[in-house]
């Protein structure tokens, strides 16, 4: 965890040579011990062990719908450790990733249904499925050979539209030769009806089997991931991605090694899809959506672009997170928690931090008593979700009977506040702390907590964008190098 | 030959194109000075079209508005470009500028969440359903009625109202690129960052000019959409701006005459692919791209671009 | 220097990890088959039902409606009945994945008895197989597409007709009625509009009009270069998109090229975003307030709610679903304990002599409502007029 004494990491600045101080000193205390315990197992032993902890879980689990949270969790694992090869690794900024995933649901669809009556046994159209994506990544990359990162961006953004539109309305092609349209896709009613994934005879049937089947595959993808990463691809792929002209320089194929990047990272996508819509026993043009390309890049940056390690911990935190926030109560505390954490993390010391948290709840109580004195009748919304928290919210936050537009206002004014406050310094950021602090519970409260989708969306990217400015290489990731 | 079509399709490409041009300005100003393409332009302009709304409906427009037409649309033009303004300054003093020095890809992500969250705070606070001008019913549709009706040919007084006020504020904007103080600082910063400075010139109040006159643009551009095209909701920024990043790229990024001719352009090939080809309309979100991959692999650097040293 | 995982390792996670799945599927037969209908849940003095709609997301302004009246009828239920009827609510935001995944979440609560919703086709598909395994009844208010009652979707129950019978009912209006020779049709690529104009432009074509079928893209947002296309001497437009705003800009661009042409659109017409003068739609409820027996319900959901609260299309046949599945619920619920399958069978059972859509409610063993029929309205001074019931 990083010391707020010592300054942070800066962009622009030499990483290595600003910390040398710390790699001098040694931590002391539990949380560093435990760091180093765990750090001193070889990485097979660490993922074994991650691994076999994630096995229990369908065992412990009281319902099927938090198994279904944990196969949504290793998917998405598993296709942010593909982004990450991509993004990561190659330094190639992809934004049409979601179209590999889709492209590989979509085939894996139309060889295991009803759609052409083909039903080909998973294990031959797994690996089919895998290899189409990844050539597809690689057919795709092509016009990119002579592009800056920034028009690869876009082209992959428009190449991801397309996807779906192509797939939205391929239910009407005619091909030449044929007189009637024939139905590929099913337009925008999707696919349905895709078969079980089954091996040997045996059917993976149950929300369980499909949670073991994906923690297989991830079993099976890390250390393969791994491998390539200490190879010389891997090696290139990080030497591109520091300096594209300094690689060049050195000799090597830069326009393959991206292109082998797409690959894979396409692949891993289609492998991806084919779990995913047998799961889903069904494809639709919707599951593909730049909703979803936000998740899993949140996912990366939050982990750590470059740390497989980072990235699954990334895809864990999030989705469970977004998970959490779905009933009110529980998001409540999540909420409230996370602000908590992060104040503990970034204000020391300790007596600063406690004085910003009672302002914040002398100030709360000061305006809920002045907000229901002078307008009772605008105050007299309740905590949505009740419970624990929610009773002391009630008292604590004014709670709008219409929240609507002062509760827009009021989200307005927060964001320029957070603004406000990444500027300030010393004591003018804590006079106005308790404040922003407040007026975040209030947007939070009134606006947000009860609209999970729109709330989920809205975290996703201030996420982003608070991470790459404070600290892009995200929790696991290696701040990088840049000379100017 | 059906000429009545083609001049159809000839004027609506335009006025299409005169907003995607505005679109694209903003796009090429900020790509030239900052080698950064800002994602949220889109969103910037949608923003724009929902101050335009607001202040549409809050001087009680389209049935009862309280001021003359012509004065209404200078309100809403004016509030649309000031507040898209600020935003873009906003955008860029807490977005881009703590990222100068960064590697590449960190203001891309950043672009992206920034659009993200844009877009989603507006469905937070506008809601999902889409607002409606409803110009048509402005001063008894006479916007629309009048005009030149002539036989199938049909071009309403509102799609010249459009395709003027694009056409001079792209030469109000290439003036100023070419004779104020400003517009020149703007070129050199453009050209070689750290000579300007050495040459005395605030690189940063350069930038956060170029990026409220780009932003501006774009409010306006949202507006002029709204009264000609009604529809008014929080995703509209996200196509938009993919569009106008085309007319930026296939006009030469970089380059203001070069946006103003390269939105045109998509403007103009999108009516006619939608107007000739068959089913053309089921796909008319292709036909952009198609355009940008071919100048992509045929011709990178646009009609008016300059090569660009860095290739890979 | 980190060294790649050892291929021992690997095969031995492999292993241990197939050996459960073999474990799990084997088991899992047996688990799926005890966990469907069979658990009985007590139910004396109240039972659970679920509820998912898209609360949010981009159609959320139906989906507000879709929620509240049937939440609006459960407190109408629970105020004159001493067996209470809890709603436990999960939005899926118009996206099929979230609704597998609440799908999922219900079928595994053992208190949930009986689902409404969720609000749409493609949800009904991605929702479908789980609600099949967990052998959980689902009555959806508002999904129309007709392959949803073929059999295979499960215990799925309808309120509004299928979008087949629309079809044909649009189809002989525009024929008989409006005696149109040329037809236009446009759909916008949706899951709704695909489907209906693919079928009514065969029943149109079957009758001998002339009829032209294309698509627009649900990103478009300017009409004008689509409309160059229609062709000369076409008298009527179909356009069944589901957004009405869309509609209504189509129109208007129309009269703005000078072509006066009637229109018809499917039943997103029925909102105040489409005010196209003399256009018509089809849609699967009447509106309710012109139904006498209605007006004391709609009085006291205006009293809950506001004045301002939303009434077109959606919410009177969500109302209607709640109805029949708490009546259903408290049936099964008669001797104590009541299971999945129970409801199913009084579900099969259930007939409303009269509801608010109008006309009695009765399923056919597929689900869909017996006798139910789509109404065709016409905007006459901006307001919609019911011209064949």
């Amino acid at each position: 965890m990083e010391d707020p004494g010592l300054p942070g990491p800066e962009i622009g600045r030499d990483e290595w040579v600003a910390r040398a101080d710390e790699r001098l000193e040694v931590e002391t205390g539990t949380v560093a011990r435990a760091k180093r315990a765990w750090l001193g197992l070889r990485p097979p032993l660490r993922f074994g062990i991650v691994v076999l902890a994630a096995s229990i879980l369908p065992g412990v689990a009281s319902s099927d719908y938090i198994v279904r949270v944990g196969v949504n969790t290793i998917i998405y694992a598993i296709l942010a450790l593909g982004l990450n090869v991509v993004v990561g690794w190659a330094g190639v900024l992809d934004l049409g990733y979601v179209a590999f995933f889709g492209f590989g649901a979509y085939f894996y669809a139309l060889l295991s249904s009803n759609q052409f009556h083909i039903h080909w046994p998973t294990l031959a159209s797994m690996p089919v499925v895998a290899i189409a994506s990844a050539l597809l990544g690689v057919l795709i990359g092509l016009p990119s050979r002579r592009l800056l990162g920034d028009y690869l961006a876009i082209i992959t953004l428009f190449f991801a539209q397309a996807f779906v539109t192509l797939v939205n309305n391929a239910n009407r092609i005619t091909p030449p030769g044929h007189k009637t349209a024939v139905d590929v896709t099913g337009g925008p009613n999707g696919i349905d009806g895709v078969d079980d994934m089954h091996f040997f005879g045996l059917h993976v049937t149950t929300v369980r089997g499909y949670y073991y089947l994906s923690l297989i595959l991830f079993a099976l993808i890390v250390p393969a991931l791994y491998r390539v990463n200490a190879s010389r691809t891997g090696r290139a792929w990080r030497a591109l991605r520091e300096d594209p002209i300094a690689a060049e320089l050195m000799g090597m194929p830069v326009k393959r090694l991206k292109l082998a990047a797409f690959g894979f990272g396409a692949g891993v996508a289609g492998l991806t899809g084919t779990v995913f819509a047998s799961l889903q026993v069904g494809v639709f043009p919707g599951n593909f959506d730049i909703a979803l390309l936000i998740t899993i890049y949140a996912m990366v940056i939050l982990g750590g672009a470059g740390s497989m390690a980072g990235v699954v911990t990334g895809a864990v935190t999030i989705n469970v997170v977004l998970e959490i926030l779905r009933t009110p109560d529980p998001a409540r505390w999540v909420f409230y928690g996370f602000v908590v954490a992060a104040l503990l993390t970034w204000l020391r010391p300790y007596t600063r931090l406690l004085a910003v948290i009672a302002g914040t709840i002398a100030f709360g109580i000061v305006v809920h008593v002045i907000v229901n004195s002078v307008a009772a009748g605008a105050a007299r919304g309740l905590a949505p979700g009740g419970g624990f928290l929610g009773h002391w919210v009630d008292r604590w936050v004014v709670l709008l009977t219409n929240p609507t537009t002062i509760g827009n206002i009021a989200y307005a004014a927060m964001l320029l506040m957070v603004a406000v406050l990444t500027q300030l310094k010393g004591w003018w950021r804590v006079a106005l702390l308790p404040p922003t602090l407040y007026l975040t519970a209030f947007v939070w409260e009134n606006r947000l907590v009860s609209n999970p989708s729109g709330a989920r969306l809205i975290i996703l990217g201030a996420l982003l964008v608070s991470l790459m400015n404070a600290r892009p290489q995200g929790l696991f990731g290696s701040a990088r190098i840049e000379i100017a | 030959m059906d000429w009545a079509k083609l001049v159809q399709l000839t004027v609506d490409g335009t006025t299409l194109g005169a907003v995607y041009a505005l679109i694209a300005l903003g796009y090429s100003m900020v790509y030239g000075i900052l080698k950064l393409l800002n994602f949220a332009h889109g969103d910037v302009y949608m923003i724009g079209a929902f101050i335009g709304y607001f202040i549409y409906t809050a001087l009680g427009a389209p049935l009862t508005p309280s001021v003359s037409v012509v004065a209404l649309f200078l309100l809403m033009l004016g509030a649309a470009a000031l507040g898209c303004g600020l935003l873009g300054v906003g955008i860029e003093r807490f977005g881009y500028r703590p990222l100068r020095n960064a590697p590449r890809i960190a203001p891309l992500i950043t672009a992206l969440g920034l659009s993200f969250l844009i877009q989603n705070s507006a469905l937070l606070a506008f809601g999902a359903g889409f607002r409606n001008y409803d110009t048509f019913a402005l001063d008894n549709g006479r916007l629309f009625s009048l005009g030149i009706h002539f036989h199938a040919l049909n071009v309403s007084l509102m799609r010249g109202i459009v395709i003027l006020a694009a056409a001079v504020l792209m030469v109000a904007l290439t003036g100023f690129i070419r004779w104020t103080p400003l517009g020149k600082a703007s070129r050199a910063v453009a050209a070689d960052r750290e000579a300007a400075e050495m040459m005395g010139i605030d690189a940063d109040r350069v930038i956060a000019w170029i990026f409220f006159i780009g932003s501006a643009l774009a409010g306006i551009a949202g507006v002029l959409f709204g009264v000609l095209f009604q529809n008014v909701f929080h995703y509209m920024g996200f196509v938009a701006g993919l569009k106008g990043f085309t007319a930026a790229v296939v006009g030469g990024i970089g380059s203001v005459p070069g946006a103003m001719l390269g939105g045109l352009f998509v403007g103009l090939a999108e009516s006619y692919a939608v107007g000739y080809l068959p089913q053309g309309s089921t796909f008319e979100d292709l036909w952009v791209f198609f355009i940008l991959i071919a100048m992509m692999l045929l011709r990178p650097r646009g009609l008016f671009g300059q090569a660009d040293v860095r290739r890979a | 220097m980190k060294r790649p995982i050892s291929l021992s390792v690997t095969l031995a996670l492999s292993i241990a990890a197939a050996t459960a799945v073999g474990i799990d599927v084997a088991s899992g037969a047996t688990a799926a088959r005890s966990a469907a209908a069979g658990a009985a849940a007590s139910c004396k003095n109240g039972a659970t039902i679920g509820y998912m709609g898209p609360t949010t997301g981009a159609v959320a302004s139906i989906g507000a409606e879709l929620r509240e009246w049937p939440l609006f009828y459960v407190s109408q239920w629970n105020a004159k009945s001493k067996f209470k009827i809890n709603v436990v609510e999960g939005d899926d935001q118009f996206d099929p994945a979230q609704a597998s995944t609440i799908a999922t979440q219900f079928s595994s609560n053992q208190k949930i008895l009986g689902v409404l919703g969720p609000g749409s086709s493609a949800e009904v598909v991605a929702a479908a197989p789980l609600f099949k395994r967990a052998g959980m009844s689902y009555i959806a208010a508002t999904a129309t597409r007709a392959s949803l009652t073929n059999g295979s979707y499960g215990h799925f129950f309808r309120i509004a007709p299928p979008d087949n019978i629309q079809a044909v009912t649009t189809a002989n209006y525009i024929v008989t009625f409006l005696k149109a020779k040329k037809v236009a049709v446009f759909d916008d690529q949706s899951a709704y509009s695909a489907p209906l104009a693919t079928s009514v432009t065969s029943l149109l074509q079957a009758k001998g009009v002339s009829v032209t079928h294309s698509s627009v893209s649900q990103n478009a947002t300017d009409y004008s270069a689509t409309i160059t296309n229609i062709p000369s001497g076409t008298d009527l437009v179909y356009t069944p998109f589901t957004n009405p705003a869309k509609m209504q800009l189509f129109g208007q661009q129309m009269a703005e090229q000078g072509k006066n042409i009637r229109m018809f659109a499917g039943d997103s017409g029925y909102s105040t975003d489409f005010h196209i003068e003399g256009a018509y739609f089809s849609t699967f409820a009447p509106d309710i307030r012109d139904i006498r027996a209605d007006k004391p319900v709609i009085k006291a959901y205006f009293k809950k709610y506001g004045a301002k609260a939303p009434l077109t299309t959606y919410g009177p046949p969500s109302y209607v679903a709640a109805q029949v599945l708490v009546q259903s619920v408290a049936a099964a619920c008669a001797d104590g304990t009541a299971t999945r399958a129970e409801v199913y069978r009084d579900l099969l059972k259930a007939h409303l002599a009269t509801s608010l859509l109008g006309h009695p409610i009765r399923f056919t063993k597929h689900g869909d409502v017996v006798g139910a029929q789509f109404v065709i309205f016409q905007i006459r001074n901006g307001k919609p007029v019911l011209v064949k019931k």
